[in-house]
């Protein structure tokens, strides 16, 4: 990469083509390479959602959303998710076929148990705010946890394809990229998760939330 | 799908041949001309489909210059009709025509071509991305015909009128506006992590990144700078979507409408306003820097010569690029905002106009004693740096926080915005398509047709445009159904309205006769050759004409020098084209 700054383009080649100046400069797999993009693209997108809420929060009028304790559990669930992952990779590169299979199935039961909590955890603020969404922060909570929740889901698409893979070949080693790619996405939307969990609905971190905003 | 071949960091070699086993092969008409995974056929499907309504955003301006131009001659043009035009041709034209024909259409046509690769790294997502951006025009020109029309709330879509009664398509127009723009974002998404990882892992041996042609250089870009723009949006979209179907209140606050007082309570309407331009003027750039590679190239290969300063021009669209994040607020000094604020967004918006400028230069010293040819992409080109110039002048003016607050609101910006981010690209638009017409077709437009379409859209698009700043210098405003009975405007500021009315029926016809001349000349044109333009980059070396999918034909060529080695000093033909290895250039 560093070649953009120093290279005169100008100048043609005077022999063979040298690996150094092959095109793909960057060599990773494009699919990562996609993945990575995507997620800078969600983070965008995540972090447009927090400094909105965070300048809403600098209004007198500001209510937080009621507490719900079923959100620490369900981020338990998330991160024992992120986790089986985590450990279907490592199977994987080494050959453990079955515990990989294993690893992925409960990922994904996992995953299905903190989208049920997610729902269930929008029932209860429902019933606490007596159907009224008219409080900014409840907007904000059921939007940014709706969004995340469709993130996870759509998670799940690769996350079945990776199962069907490896429940079809009896040596998952040549699957190494593809549950590395869906252990990075879902070590990656547990991060947002925290960061949105621990920064809007566990209380008391409005100046911690307005310094990363930059209003302090 | 083309598969990679094993290989470490550090002496990757991308193969230079690839099985034809590889690619993915249609078996079906509907596989290869529908449902295609041809990054070339899907580019026409999304040019055809952005020029499409496209045409029905000219109706709309048309519709809107008749009123101005006669007020109530034409019955069925009623204030409620009026806004809904001015927003939908304004919206359409930025997101639907232009982001996706310089994007979609451009993008998908020339990248994989012009840095060597047998077509995008993701077809099959390439393919998607373009049926889901047709979904997101189609529930768009859907809103023209449900129960109280489109919106009409101007194509910035503030809250809170844009959903309050009283303005046009406050029901259901809006929420289609809103659902078709989140639909076209998830499809640009999906187009665009194709472009940007097909440029980064696709190209060519040889094809380092400071050899790929600045067109390139341009919609990749501009593709960054849409990712990260366009959740802006996204996000914007959703939430005022939440406050007309949940009853939340992100942007709606306390409020009366029609003497009773709404749901809504504590919602804030300026961060809709900072969001929406967090992705408003990025979208300057996402049209802008695509013309501004394209149009590099234009003119080094209609004037004969190496680009001016490339590295210069490189950087100068990262810059922009990068600059274009953090200019945002000049579109917001009317909304009160503190002065210190203000001057910040002044001092960027300033800044920004320096690699700007640095660009025009290089393409005047690009231009300066070349071997200039008049052909029809060149004078589109010309005419592109003329646009450009004015409107870049005019925005000096608006960038300046105290200048701009009593032009706010009035035609001088209609003008500005126009000439810069309207007319200037549609220019390049024009040219790049004329150039690249051989290539796409095989065959040669109309050479009278396209001159006569040339002459009209540059001297029209003046006669529109120019005598637009005068009337807001006077203090007319935008977005007014009529002005007639206004005390402090003078008679003769109706006659202007009439004749740019005049000018502008005339500019919109000779884009049928451009059309015409498109769809007749790929059946009836003369046959084109390879190269008949003498160009050196990719694309104009494929084995056939038009190229067949897979671009290129049993290998992928090698490029040994830039893409601007024009009449070289000692060589006998005046273009080396990349791939052309040393010491085979002809002395």
């Amino acid at each position: 990469m560093t070649n953009i700054f120093t290279e005169q383009p100008w100048i043609a080649d005077t022999g063979p083509i040298a690996p150094a100046l092959s095109g793909a400069q960057i060599a990773v797999n494009s699919r990562r390479s996609a993945l990575k993009m995507l997620l800078s693209v969600v983070s965008v997108f995540f972090l447009l959602m927090i400094v909105a809420y965070g300048g809403r929060m600098l209004y007198q009028d500001w209510r937080p959303t009621p507490q719900i304790n079923l959100l620490w559990a369900n981020t338990g669930v998330l991160l024992l998710s992120s986790l089986c992952l985590q450990a279907s990779l490592m199977w994987a590169r080494t050959g453990k076929t079955a515990w990989v299979r294993g690893g992925l199935v409960a990922a994904a039961v996992l995953t299905l148990l903190f989208l049920v909590g997610q729902l269930a955890a929008w029932q209860q603020l429902t019933t606490m705010v007596l159907g009224d969404f008219s409080n900014p922060s409840v907007g904000f909570f059921l939007m940014i946890t709706g969004i995340h929740g469709l993130h996870m889901a759509g998670g799940m698409v690769a996350l079945t394809r990776a199962m069907t893979r490896a429940f079809g070949r009896s040596d998952v080693r040549s699957m190494e990229h593809n549950v590395s790619n869906c252990a990075l996405y879902w070590h990656y939307l547990l991060g947002v998760w925290l960061v949105v969990f621990g920064l809007l609905f566990t209380g008391n971190n409005f100046e911690i939330l307005l310094r990363i905003c930059g209003f302090i | 799908m083309m598969e990679h071949i094993a290989h470490d960091e550090t002496s990757f070699v991308r193969p230079a041949e690839i099985g034809e086993m590889e690619l993915y092969h249609p078996k079906t008409w509907l596989g290869k001309y529908v449902f295609s995974q041809d990054a070339k056929t899907i580019a026409i499907q999304y040019a055809a489909t952005a020029i499409a309504i496209g045409m029905v955003a000219l109706v709309l301006s048309w519709l809107m210059r008749l009123q101005l131009a006669w007020p109530n001659i034409f019955n069925f043009i009623d204030p409620a009709y009026y806004l809904q035009a001015v927003t939908m041709h304004g919206m359409i034209m930025v997101v639907y025509l232009l982001t996706a024909l310089f994007l979609g259409g451009f993008g998908n046509y020339l990248i994989p071509l012009m840095v060597g690769a047998r077509d995008m790294v993701f077809p099959w997502l390439n393919m998607i991305s373009f049926w889901v951006y047709f979904t997101a025009v189609v529930l768009l020109a859907a809103s023209f015909f449900v129960g109280g029309g489109s919106t009409g709330a101007g194509w910035t879509l503030y809250p809170p009128q844009a959903i309050l009664p009283g303005t046009p398509g406050s029901e259901a127009g809006i929420l289609l506006m809103l659902a078709s723009l989140a639909v076209f974002i998830i499809g640009f998404t999906m187009g665009g992590l194709n472009y940007v990882v097909t440029i980064l892992q696709a190209r060519t041996r040889g094809m380092t990144l400071m050899r790929m042609p600045l067109t390139v250089w341009g919609i990749f870009v501009a593709t960054v700078l849409a990712l990260f723009a366009f959740p802006a949006l996204f996000v914007s979209a959703i939430m005022m979507s939440l406050d007309v179907l949940l009853g939340t209140s992100f942007f709606m606050p306390a409020i009366m409408t029609m003497g009773n007082e709404a749901d809504h309570v504590g919602g804030n309407p300026l961060l809709f306003q900072h969001l929406f331009w967090f992705f408003g003027h990025p979208e300057v750039y996402i049209v802008a820097l695509p013309a501004f590679g394209i149009v590099s190239d234009l003119i080094s290969v209609h004037a004969r010569k190496n680009i001016f300063g490339y590295r210069m021009m490189v950087w100068a669209i990262v810059v922009i690029g990068a600059l274009s994040f953090v200019v945002w607020a000049h579109h917001m000094y009317v909304s009160g905002m503190n002065p210190y604020f203000g001057f910040f967004f002044a001092t960027t918006t300033l800044i920004i106009a320096v690699p700007t400028a640095l660009k025009v230069y290089n393409w005047v010293l690009t231009l300066w004693q070349g071997n200039i040819h008049f052909t029809v992409p060149m004078l589109f080109s010309i005419a592109f740096l003329l646009f450009f110039i004015n409107g870049g002048m005019t925005g000096l003016f608006l960038g300046n926080a105290t200048v701009s607050m009593p032009l706010s609101d009035t035609l001088f910006v209609v003008a500005h915005f126009h000439m810069v981010m309207a007319v200037a690209p549609v220019m390049v638009v024009c040219g790049a398509i004329y150039h690249w017409y051989p290539k796409i077709t095989g065959r040669w437009y109309h050479e009278g047709m396209a001159r006569f379409h040339f002459w009209v859209t540059f001297v029209g698009s003046y006669l529109v445009f120019l005598p637009m700043h005068y009337l807001g210098i006077m203090g007319v405003p935008r977005r007014y159904f009529e002005i007639s009975g206004t005390t402090f405007l003078p008679d003769s500021a109706q006659s202007v309205n009439a004749s740019i009315t005049i000018a502008a029926l005339v500019v919109g016809f000779a884009q049928l006769v451009f059309l015409y001349n498109l769809i007749v000349s790929a059946f009836n044109g003369r046959q084109a050759s390879g190269n008949p333009w003498n160009a050196t980059t990719l694309e104009w070396q494929t084995e056939h004409t038009p190229p067949e999918h897979g671009n290129f034909g049993k290998e992928l060529p090698c490029v040994y020098r830039w893409a601007y080695d024009y009449s070289v000093p000692g060589v006998e033909e005046d273009f080396i084209p990349q791939n052309v290895p040393p010491g085979n250039a002809q002395a």
